[in-house]
């Protein structure tokens, strides 16, 4: 029988999800349901003098009001759950509703409850709020600086953490190099844009006990433990729902004031409450992406061995430290300093920095996308200064593919690679020679072509919860799966992950299928609900296939084995005279005695006729915790001819090589290609979220705030290479995020190469044409 | 964000004639834009409620209007601060009137704008032009009806 694993076939959610037919938080409806909306603050740093709600309450359809002072001692602060250690990490109280100090604009003040959704937003007007405004503080690195306006108490100069990552001697490696330079890089903030907005819908039982609140989430178990923590209820009368959730990109992973408030409204007033945030809300409340200022440092040798990295980086993290906040720009950045590159050297520090902006928590790639831009920027500058091609730099660099596993100088250890290999497909893909002479042909033309090579790889796939406890992430990092046989031969697997849009109810029921010999039709995945699914971490860092894949694996495995069991009993046969063929335990040497799956999962069901000693039914669950992170690779080129006179980008091809392993389904790593490289050309070319002096959030809906759209896109050539990683049975790597990592300095690199003659080193992102244009000038030395 | 725009339009009118219709607030209502009531407090505080469009969007704010730092007939000092769902605005304007000829007097103003929340993220693009062009034509319009009551 042809296995399922590699094969291609269609998404089982996309009829659902293209027809209308699936439930996503908003559609849930209650009997007695109320509706809460929130008033947010419109300044972005400002004491709280009063916040009147008398005229709300008693406005036409409102059922109650809730202020930060009422709601003081009944519901626990937000809190964060990424401990880094050794970096002095300070985290403030962070209310569910401001009490007496607003620290951005959107921070809550005031919770209405009413008969309607019309009705609740209507009362929010007739609140007042007394504001004594403070001064705001929107730059990460002006932040940090003594005399800034400081947004907590405790929080000198509003620095959150001072990290640092050592390898080598960096130091001495810049006193000893012949070639150093700097450069200062900044990863604008970003607004993550999941297309279904926040929402949480809870309706607690008087009568049981029992809360349940559907909650658009990357990751029940975690919204059920924090919930726990901030409405004082405890764990097991709470069941967390995630239904139908549309996108997440790290939006819908951290635990919001927001499920909290309607959490404690339902437990208050006995009925159901849901509320579900618009555009404008989704943009000032819901976390944000990047928000680095970098100042990095490379050396090395005049014949392109890079020899060390330093790096000084300001970390924007909001008014307060989101759930995974000092996480993402340490531990998913610093480590990655290496790169795919054998880097002797390295010294990093971050600052994390409060601001007085929304909370910077995981966006797709999270603090990976911007280690791999700085350094493949980087690479680039030295390449031009040592007047030597990026991709031979690269090439000389490079982890060899003999070295696996290979401990780079930030102390983690990368588990496979064939980086060469990949450099090699994508180059001929482009015929990378050919274009270089079209680009030196072109130039005496007038026009301006440029390539960019990326070379990454990133640490996802996580991952080992050792680890994890030790980098002061607040739970593990394992996954879980049930694999239940009904009697009739189907089966179901309950998931720990929650996907939202990475297809694993089709790639795990692949694995399941191939396992049984089932087609895939007779294999279901659930996921999303605590009281259905075992103990889980989630889905975020690329981790889903890697980590509750293989724990689905392993669970089948065991399931099969029970199966064994009681086809050697039926057939009088020693387990080890057993072959499995064509979904059935065969005799050796007697084709005509097996017991094909289905047999067995009835019998095991109804358990006429066991083993001694073996219990009825026929499931088993597994936890998988694999021994390291994984670590995809690959290269992504970019060609662009740039307008000199207007500034504008055109790209003209884009090729994404990737290698994440063994691939289940390669249409959906396909898709999962196409969408990251889409999302990073988005941040390479136009995306910036941006905050006025006095920080207002001036892109504010998606008439401001530019995602790319299908029009502006290149056709995305993909290939790719197969490298299995040794640490989990599937051999699987994630792919969720390396278009995300990898396209933003392909194209940026591909825009300052072709303006190489003008004298353009370095362009901020995004490469808007008023940027590059600018640019341009500058480098001629015309206006500024 | 800040908005910040100033003008001096030159008035057919004498000095006294502009203060008392600055002091005015059924006139100076009459010739502001969306302008929708204004109710005295007393006669330095007005509570008004005015429409403001920009870009997408359409907002209704309550204003509390205060004049101060009054010098007859040469300067005031007119400070307004409102708010619209998810939105505020503050809105301080110095007035100085100075005579250039008989009968004739140019009117100095210098607003600077403050504007918070929902309109400033929803309307960045559009608000600066928009602010500008109804501050500006504001002005322009009570010059001319100053004048024209003059006559």
């Amino acid at each position: 029988m042809a296995t399922l694993f590699g094969s291609g076939i269609k998404r089982r959610e996309d009829p659902r999800l293209v027809t209308g037919r699936a439930t996503y938080t908003d559609d849930v409806k209650l009997p007695g349901l109320l509706y809460a909306a929130i008033l947010r603050s419109t300044y972005a740093h400002a004491k709280l003098k009063q916040v009147d709600v008398a005229k709300a309450k008693q406005a036409a359809g409102v059922v109650a009001v809730y202020t930060g002072a009422d709601l003081r001692d009944k519901v626990n602060a937000v809190p964060c759950a990424w401990n880094v250690p050794n970096c002095d990490l300070k985290v403030p109280p962070h209310p569910v509703l401001a009490v007496d100090k607003v620290r951005y604009v959107g921070d809550g003040i005031a919770l209405v409850v009413a008969e309607s959704r019309a009705a609740a937003r209507d009362a929010l007007d007739l609140i007042e709020v007394d504001y004594d405004p403070l001064d705001a503080v929107v730059d990460p690195e002006r932040a940090a600086q003594k005399g800034a306006p400081q947004l907590h108490a405790d929080v000198p100069n509003n620095v959150a953490f001072t990290w640092k990552v050592t390898g080598g001697d960096a130091d001495k490696a810049f006193a000893e190099a012949p070639v150093k330079l700097e450069q200062r890089i900044l990863q604008p903030r970003l607004l993550p844009t999941a297309m279904e907005p926040r929402a949480a819908c809870a309706s607690y039982n008087p009568g049981t006990g029992q809360l349940t609140c559907w909650i658009t989430s990357q990751n029940p178990h975690i919204h059920r433990f924090l919930l726990s923590v901030m409405t004082k209820l405890p764990e097991h009368r709470i069941r967390v729902i995630a239904p139908e959730v549309g996108g997440g990109f790290g939006s819908k992973i951290p635990g919001y004031a927001d499920e909290a408030l309607v959490s404690f409204a339902s437990l208050d007033l006995g009925r159901p409450v849901k509320w579900t945030e618009d555009r404008s809300e989704n943009y000032k409340v819901t976390i944000h992406g990047r928000d680095h200022v970098e100042h990095v440092e490379l050396c090395g040798t005049k014949d392109g061995k890079i020899t060390g990295l330093r790096t000084r980086v300001y970390a924007g993290l909001g008014g307060y430290a989101s759930t995974a906040a000092p996480g993402i720009p340490t531990i998913l950045h610093g480590l990655m300093y290496s790169g795919p590159y054998a880097i002797p050297n390295i010294a990093g520090t971050v600052y994390g920095v409060y601001t007085t902006t929304t909370p910077v928590d995981a966006y797709r790639g999270a603090g990976r996308p911007e280690a791999t831009f700085l350094l493949e920027r980087m690479i680039d500058l030295y390449a031009r200064k040592i007047g030597m091609d990026p991709v031979e730099v690269r090439r000389k660099n490079l982890i060899p593919n003999d070295k696996f596993p290979y401990t780079v100088a930030t102390g983690i250890t990368y588990d496979s690679g064939n980086y060469q290999g990949a450099l090699d497909k994508a180059l001929q893909m482009i015929d990378y020679k050919k274009f270089r002479a079209e680009q030196a042909k072109a130039r005496k033309d007038g026009r301006y072509l440029g390539i960019g090579v990326t070379t990454y790889c990133e640490i996802c796939g996580l991952g080992p919860s050792q680890v994890a406890g030790a980098v002061g992430f607040g739970g593990g990092l394992y996954d879980s799966a049930i694999v239940r046989v009904y009697p009739t031969g189907v089966v179901r697997a309950y998931i720990g992950a929650k996907p939202h849009g990475q297809g694993e109810e089709t790639t795990f029921a692949q694995i399941v299928a191939d396992e049984f010999g089932l087609p895939v039709e007779n294999v279901e995945v659930v996921a999303g609900d605590t009281e259905a699914t075992p103990q889980g971490w989630g889905t975020y860092g690329s981790r889903t296939t890697a980590v509750c894949g293989s724990a689905v694996k392993v669970a089948a495995q065991r399931v099969k084995a029970k199966a064994k069991q009681i086809a050697a009993h039926l057939l009088e046969a020693n387990e080890a005279d057993l072959d499995w063929k064509d979904g059935k335990f065969v005799v050796k040497g007697s084709p005509d005695k097996s017991k094909s799956f289905g047999e067995l999962a009835l019998m095991a069901n109804v358990a006429w006729n066991m083993p001694p000693g073996v219990e009825p039914g026929l499931e088993a669950t597994a936890f998988f915790d694999p021994t390291n992170f994984v670590f995809p690779f690959g290269t992504h080129i970019c060609t662009v001819e740039v307008d000199a006179e207007t500034g504008e980008v055109k790209i003209l091809r884009y090729i994404a090589v990737d290698d994440c392993g063994p691939q289940i389904n390669p249409m959906i790593v396909e898709g999962q290609v196409h969408g990251g490289v889409i999302q990073g050309l988005g941040e390479a070319l136009q995306e910036r979220a941006v905050y006025d002096e006095d920080g207002q959030l001036l892109t504010g809906t998606l008439m401001d705030y530019a995602v790319p759209k299908a029009s502006q896109m290149p056709k995305i050539e993909t290939a790719h290479t197969v490298t299995p990683s040794p640490v989990n049975p599937l051999g699987v790597k994630g792919v969720g995020e390396t278009g995300t990592i990898a396209s933003v300095p392909t194209l940026v690199n591909a825009v300052c190469d072709a303006l190489a003659p003008l004298g353009v080193t370095h362009i901020d992102k995004p490469l808007t044409p008023a940027r590059v244009w600018t640019a341009i000038q500058q480098a001629k030395g015309g206006a500024r | 964000m800040r908005l910040e725009f100033s003008g001096a339009p030159e008035i057919a009118a004498p000095p006294a004639v502009v203060w008392q219709r600055l002091l005015d607030h059924r006139f100076v209502a009459s010739v502001a834009p969306g302008v929708e009531s204004v109710e005295a407090v007393d006669d330095r505080h007005f509570k008004v409620v005015s429409a403001f469009g920009v870009g997408s969007v359409k907002l209704k704010f309550q204003l509390d209007v205060e004049l101060s730092e009054l010098t007859p007939p040469k300067s005031l000092k007119l400070s307004a601060r409102g708010r619209a769902p998810g939105s505020g605005v503050d809105v301080s304007t110095r007035l100085a009137i100075e005579p250039v000829a008989p009968n004739r007097s140019r009117l100095r103003w210098d607003a600077t704008s403050e504007v918070r929340g929902t309109v400033a993220s929803v309307g960045a693009r559009l608000l600066k032009g928009t602010a500008k062009q109804l501050t500006e034509s504001f002005w322009r319009k009570f010059a001319a009806r100053v004048a024209e009551r003059s006559k």
